[in-house]
């Protein structure tokens, strides 16, 4: 049986629905030695900065049931020594890019998407509004409409490249936030970024996480992923990359019935570094098992 | 390439207090790793999600056998423990960059402590065997006497091991860098341990003017260097910049690292 796998996002053609969460992935060249890096339809880098981040202080991990908190804090090493150290790895493979970009003011994203727009092989943005690690900017555009509106709109300004806006979860509606990144120009939306959490040390005493608090991922969350992913399917247009705890083709699906046009593959990279593989064969093997043709038969199937 | 792979457990039997000594059986990775290296283990349990970086102790390359000694810290590597022979353990690996050996050296003191000390043993075989006429003076340092381990194995290549306890309920009293000559006759140092033992250890090496490398240990999540969990801060162009313990190292020369 012949399946098509290929989905539109932005005005682009993804090959198949499978790419990797910013932030679990690096640039890619790591995990290239553990699985075909070119079956993926894109690559998500992990977050860019006009300079570089040193991030938060370690322990910056911690496990938690079915899932981890991180709190890395964005560690980059700024955009014009992200381009020295990748560019050429990008045009070298062959999955679409997409490079997350993250800032502390609305300068800092639109700095950042301006310069990565004259690279030649950077197929897409994922603006990070919702990184919950940093102090500053991140998750604060995230969590207000007119913030997000705004940020949305002045990136929009300086960038031709299609512009996906990644949202969180913590929020108290997220129909509104993806309401807003839409109008205000966003191409498509990707969800969900982590839940704000922590974890206590009781031999200790103290937090885990150098930081804190940080970010949950992983399978534990994702029925939270899911009900955001068919909220804001329901209210909005755009194409929805869907994340949050997908770790076979099984879950992938579930995304994509849930209204998602691709799904991103976050923390089971660690829990398995070919899981990305293993859930584009699974969406194939269900489709297949299902006598499904194409891909975008599924998509919002639940809704 | 580096790979996943299922490995057959040999034996995993406990040697010390929630210690315990682990056989794999899995040639392609004994056959690339070299001292001070990891492999990645996971849990059977799928609620465990991250691969636990546990140092390789010794590498039986004829064999195919790798051995990892662990401590029982958490629920991933008490999952680990309960693993019997024959049964199998998903690893990643071998993974960091291990210990460079330099022909040049003589005189080498390796020093170790407490969950350090396993890799060190490799390292010990593997300068003996690269350099045979090396002087190789060995200091483990250990909580107290229901820790120590390997000590017997490490006096295949120092007659004279040192052994220290913080309590002094073995051997010598007080920490592996107190013990170290204080006019030193090296001409390097390695070192494995603790973070504060390993600062002394860099400190001391530097007064000395002596090379030093140290595997550090930091919290992980990926092991393979895309995850940037494991930093560690680093000297570089006239500043500083967050190396990845996973993937740069775990073996740096203590003169590269800011020891704070």
């Amino acid at each position: 049986m012949s399946i098509n796998l290929s989905v539109n996002i932005g005005g682009l053609t993804w090959k198949n629905p499978v790419t990797v969460a910013s932030g679990t992935f690096g640039s890619g060249k790591e995990y290239a030695q553990y699985m075909d890096i070119n079956r993926l339809g894109a690559v998500t880098t992990k977050g860019v900065a006009p300079i570089p981040w040193a991030g938060n202080r370690t322990p910056r991990v911690a496990e938690s049931y079915g899932g981890m908190l991180n709190s890395i804090g964005l560690q980059n090493p700024g955009v014009e020594q992200f381009i020295a150290n990748d560019m050429a790895f990008f045009r070298d493979i062959d999955p679409l890019i997409i490079v997350n970009v993250c800032g502390h003011k609305i300068e800092d994203y639109c700095l950042v998407a301006r310069r990565l727009s004259e690279e030649e092989g950077i197929d897409m943005l994922e603006l990070n509004i919702s990184c919950p690690n940093v102090s500053e900017g991140g998750v604060q555009f995230g969590t207000d409409w007119k913030l997000t509106e705004k940020v949305v709109k002045e990136v929009r300004k300086v960038t031709k490249l299609p512009l996906i806006v990644k949202l969180t979860p913590n929020v108290t509606s997220i129909e509104v936030i993806a309401k807003a990144a839409e109008g205000a120009g966003a191409d498509a939306l990707s969800m969900i970024n982590t839940l704000f959490g922590m974890r206590i040390d009781i031999n200790r005493r103290k937090p885990m996480l150098g930081n804190i608090f940080g970010g949950v991922s992983g399978p534990a969350i994702k029925p939270v992923a899911l009900r955001c992913v068919y909220q804001a399917a329901r209210c909005t247009k755009i194409p929805i990359i869907g994340m949050g705890g997908i770790m076979d083709g099984n879950d992938a699906i579930e995304f994509m019935m849930a209204g998602a046009s691709a799904v991103a593959v976050g923390t089971a990279n660690f829990a398995n570094p070919s899981a990305t593989i293993d859930v584009l064969d699974g969406i194939a093997g269900f489709m297949e098992k299902n006598s499904i043709t194409d891909i975008n038969d599924i998509i919002g199937a639940a809704l | 390439m580096s790979e996943i792979t299922h490995a057959v457990v040999i034996e995993n039997k406990q040697i010390a207090q929630d210690t315990f000594d682990l056989r794999i059986h899995s040639p392609a990775q004994a056959a690339k790793a070299k001292a001070g290296q990891f492999l990645g283990i996971y849990t059977g349990n799928p609620a465990m999600l991250l691969p636990r970086p546990l140092s390789i102790c010794e590498i039986d390359k004829p064999n195919g056998i790798l051995r990892v000694i662990y401590r029982i810290v958490g629920g991933g590597t008490k999952e680990i423990a309960e693993v019997a022979a024959g049964e199998k353990l998903r690893i990643l690996g071998p993974l960091g960059n291990g210990y460079d050996i330099d022909t040049n050296y003589r005189d080498i003191a390796i020093v170790g402590g407490g969950l350090g000390v396993p890799p060190l043993l490799q390292l010990a075989s593997s300068i003996r065997k690269i350099k045979p006429s090396a002087n190789i003076a060995i200091y483990l340092g250990f909580r107290d006497k229901s820790q120590v381990i390997l000590e017997e194995e490490f006096s295949r290549y120092d007659d004279k091991v040192t052994v220290c306890t913080d309590d002094g309920s073995y051997g010598v009293q007080g920490n592996a860098i107190a013990a170290l000559p204080q006019k030193p006759v090296f001409d390097a140092v390695y070192g494995c341990g603790p973070k504060p033992m390993l600062a002394a250890l860099a400190k001391y090496a530097e007064a000395a003017g002596l090379p030093c490398f140290v595997s550090v240990e930091e919290h992980m999540a990926c092991c393979v260097g895309t995850c940037l969990a494991c930093a560690v801060k680093a000297y570089q162009d006239g500043g500083t910049v967050n190396k990845r313990a996973c993937y740069d190292g775990p073996v740096f020369n203590a003169k590269e690292l800011v020891w704070e």
